[in-house]
């Protein structure tokens, strides 16, 4: 048990925080850089302490500054949010090494999910389903590879085990091209990066990104809280998601629902977590866990009914969840845009003070976001200035509020990516729903040039 | 290079574009200092002599990181400098105590305490200010 609780990040998610916690009843303490020292938010918290310059290396990924401040302070608890320090092992270990409760997963779960190879193994060993294909290179048996090609199923694509950048990559159609390809790549592997070693998958052509919330307790139980869509990502920076991820077999996604379950169970997993998925005609193949809270929890909050932060701070004071997973439902359908300080465009980054800023209301209506009027986004983090969240009996009339909230908002003195949430919201293959992760860099942003 | 003293007039038109209040240049000549209060820019040069001298006052000795300021060592009864001590280069003004940690604020240079800023037994964060120095001018150099 705890009764005071350090967050150790800044802007929209420190806000978020701290308002689980006071519900709780939790003393709060906001540390901050030197940049952030006049946030409204930093003000709100019990206590704030000011741990280092602007520079994010020397205030919030300073683990030592962090953990002085816990000790000064007298916070039995740290919160990481999401970035900075969030899936650092390393600072896990000296949270609790320092005898303070850490909310999140214990380093060793950490370390396991932050190693892409690790995490692939243990995710099979759970009966996560995975991109298909050996995780050993190709040898020089040619019937073999066509075998395993063939197992795996066409188009299949040829990596080169030292490549990486989008190059030494080749796609594959059908059988007819697989030797040919083979020695190709092989070659230009050999002569690109001095390594002939390739190796074979699955090629996934149009994929959306799904993922799914889970979260699980200290007694052994885990449930997983719904689906989410967030396909609309540039530069696999997520733009605007949903939950639930429309037009999914329902069958299939309660069945990977249940084993990212199972696997926080067999990882004997605490606090909150997400399995994300590439998703191609149903199949679901694993790409990674993130092993904390996501910048776009809400749309599962809404969708769920549940506080997703409160839930996260109450296991790891060691409660048990007070859910079952019969007791899950998805009710009605949520979005979530990011609002970025950023141009629309070219997505340059546009720090400044918020000289105008009205915000959407009504029904289903919901802005998380430490901004306001006069507040100066600073050059130095993340353009991430608000969340705004819309939820509705189904996604049509979600999509209805969205429509309304985004022509509501209005942002000035700094150019944000509003523009591009209007077209987004507007655009006919968006509104079918179920694009894929190429559609929002190739249909939306092609049309500017950036 | 060019020495920006011959594109004041530019650096005040580009200052004039933006939000930022303050731009200094300090150089080997001096200081450039342009201030911008949103309607118009003024501009103050000082030279390296004076700067040295008369505009080189009080130093501010800020706290390093998060902790329990403590005036004196924690063995003392009397805190460990007065507004008026001559402290040479070294000397602990004052501590930063975290957890089981004592940290020495030590003088930067030899000088006299002209101001003490926090509390005993208050809590600082990093840059808070602890303590004014008024160096022994420049004369080592």
């Amino acid at each position: 048990m705890f009764g005071s609780v350090l967050i150790a990040n800044r802007g929209e998610i420190a806000l978020r925080i701290q308002r689980g916690c006071r519900r709780l009843g939790l003393r709060t303490i906001v540390v901050h850089s030197e940049a952030d020292r006049d946030a409204p938010y930093v003000h709100h918290a019990d206590e704030a302490i000011c741990i280092g310059p602007a520079a994010a290396a020397q205030s919030y990924l300073n683990q030592t500054a962090l953990l002085f401040a816990a000790e000064v302070s007298g916070a039995e608890a740290i919160h990481p949010g999401y970035g900075f320090l969030s899936e650092n092992p390393g600072f896990a270990e000296q949270v609790e090494a320092a005898g303070l409760t850490f909310i999140g997963p214990t380093a060793a779960v950490m370390r396991v999910m932050g190693d892409k190879v690790a995490a692939k193994r243990a995710m099979r060993a759970a009966g996560v389903p995975c991109v298909p294909g050996p995780d050993a290179a190709l040898g020089d048996d040619l019937d073999l590879a066509r075998a395993t090609a063939r197992q795996i199923g066409y188009p299949v694509i040829l990596k080169a085990a030292g490549g990486g950048g989008g190059r030494g990559m080749r796609m594959v159609e059908s059988e007819a091209g697989l030797i040919d390809a083979i020695a190709v790549t092989r070659e230009e592997a050999r002569r690109g990066f001095a390594n002939s070693a390739i190796y074979i998958e699955k090629f996934l052509r149009r994929p959306r990104h799904v993922e799914i919330q889970v979260i699980a307790d200290t007694h052994g139980n885990a449930v997983w809280l719904g689906s989410r869509d967030c396909s609309l990502q540039r530069r696999h920076q997520k733009v605007l998601e949903e939950a639930p991820a429309p037009g999914l077999d329902q069958d299939v996604l309660a069945q990977i629902g249940e084993r990212c379950a199972e696997a926080c169970r067999q990882l004997e997993y605490r606090g909150v977590g997400t399995f994300e998925f590439l998703v191609e005609d149903d199949a679901f193949y694993f790409i990674e866990m993130n092993t904390r809270l996501q910048v776009e929890h809400p749309v599962t909050e809404m969708t769920a009914g549940i506080d997703i932060v409160e839930a996260q701070i109450r296991v790891a004071q060691g409660e048990a969840l007070p859910f079952a997973q019969a007791d899950i439902v998805c009710r009605g359908h949520a979005f979530e845009c990011r609002i970025n300080a950023e141009d629309p465009d070219t997505f340059v980054p546009s720090p400044g003070v918020i000289t105008a800023w009205e915000l959407p209301g009504g029904p289903g209506v919901r802005i998380d976001s430490h901004a306001s009027s006069g507040y100066r986004v600073p050059p130095y983090y993340d353009s991430l200035i608000g969340k705004l969240v819309v939820h509705g009996a189904n996604r049509a009339e979600a999509l209805d509020r969205l429509r309304i909230a985004l022509d509501e908002m209005r942002v000035e003195g700094i150019a944000t990516n509003l523009p591009l949430h209007r077209r987004l919201v507007r655009d006919a293959a968006f509104i079918r729903g179920g694009v894929s992760i190429h559609h929002l860099e190739q249909q939306l942003c092609g049309s500017g040039k950036a | 290079m060019t020495n920006p003293l011959d594109h004041v007039d530019q650096l005040c038109a580009f200052l004039a574009a933006t939000d930022i209040g303050l731009l200094e240049l300090k150089g080997p000549a001096g200081v450039l200092r342009l201030r911008h209060d949103g309607a118009r820019v003024e501009v103050e040069m000082i030279e390296a002599a004076t700067a040295a001298l008369s505009s080189s006052p009080t130093q501010i000795i800020r706290a390093p990181v998060p902790g329990l300021y403590l005036d004196r060592h924690p063995l003392r009864s009397q805190p460990s400098v007065a507004v008026g001590d001559e402290v040479a280069a070294g000397t602990p003004l004052a501590f930063l105590q975290i957890g089981p940690l004592l940290l020495p604020v030590p003088a930067p240079e030899d000088g006299m305490v002209v101001e003490t800023f926090a509390e005993h037994g208050a809590t600082v964060g990093y840059g808070a200010p602890l303590i004014g120095l008024q160096p022994h001018g420049s004369d080592a150099e």
